[in-house]
């Protein structure tokens, strides 16, 4: 009877260990924009805040999130981004966290009209 | 009492100041798509805001001030008409973000912006809060 018990213990405890050093984590929301067809360069940003027993005072974390992704695809075109935000409690710990996945698209200059059409515009 | 003086402290800290200086919580983030082929991109950012009440915590503070559950109690029923799914606490007025895209012309009159960020966050201050929906991003001018 004791041993069951201590084995149930343990497995409770084990439980209690993981889920403390796992954390408990919800997604509170989730964006994306329009995929390209050109994904040969991938990006990613992340912001996060700490705060123990969850209080922040404010939310200017998430500021630098544009600039990385913008420093990433230099004169470029950033596009299909995933926005997820996230918040993971570590007993009497929060960290909320910001992740930006996308994709830096090179667009190619517009096409010079043909001499054949530029005649056909004058006409 | 020196040897609990820290942990007062600490006690004091965690108890005072998130409604002193205000218990911030970002409730949803949405970025756009960033263009940065332009050479000139201004930026600009727009907030708007509006107050949000808190029915539990006004019953809770008026249960103390008047030494009755009866203010608690009906605060629990004011609640229930609260129900469902929202974002930060109730406010009067709900058309508060609606003005957002107008502001945006305002300040970029091209029509032409990139790297939109649009934020839903709130300030708690126990019994009211703020309330607050907040749009950055580039303005581009060439």
């Amino acid at each position: 009877m004791k041993s069951s018990f201590t084995l149930f213990a343990s497995i409770v405890s084990s439980i209690g260990a993981l889920a403390t050093l796992a954390g408990c984590t919800s997604l509170q929301s989730v964006s994306i924009t329009q995929i390209p067809s050109d994904r040969s360069r991938p990006l990613h940003a992340e912001v996060s805040n700490t705060a123990l027993l969850g209080i922040h005072f404010s939310n200017d974390f998430i500021e630098p999130l544009t600039g990385d992704l913008m420093r990433q695809c230099p004169r470029g075109r950033v596009t299909g981004i995933l926005t997820k935000q996230e918040s993971s409690v570590y007993v009497i710990v929060q960290v909320r966290r910001v992740v930006a996945t996308g994709y830096c698209v090179y667009d190619a200059p517009p096409a010079q009209p043909s001499e054949a059409t530029a005649m056909q515009g004058t006409r | 009492m020196h040897r609990f003086l820290p942990l007062f402290l600490v006690f004091a800290f965690l108890v005072l100041a998130p409604p002193l200086v205000g218990c911030a919580t970002l409730h949803r983030a949405q970025l756009d798509e960033i263009d940065g082929q332009h050479a000139h991109l201004v930026p600009f950012e727009i907030h708007v805001s509006e107050t949000g009440v808190s029915a539990k915590a006004i019953g809770q503070i008026a249960s103390i001030a008047m030494k009755s559950s009866r203010p608690s109690q009906i605060a629990s029923i004011v609640a229930l008409f609260q129900f469902g799914p929202k974002t930060g606490e109730v406010v009067y007025d709900d058309t508060f973000a609606d003005a957002v895209a107008t502001d945006i012309l305002e300040r970029c009159p091209t029509a032409r912006v990139t790297g939109l960020m649009s934020l839903r966050e709130s300030t708690n201050y126990y019994a009211v809060s703020g309330e607050y929906v907040t749009v950055r991003g580039y303005c581009i001018v060439d």
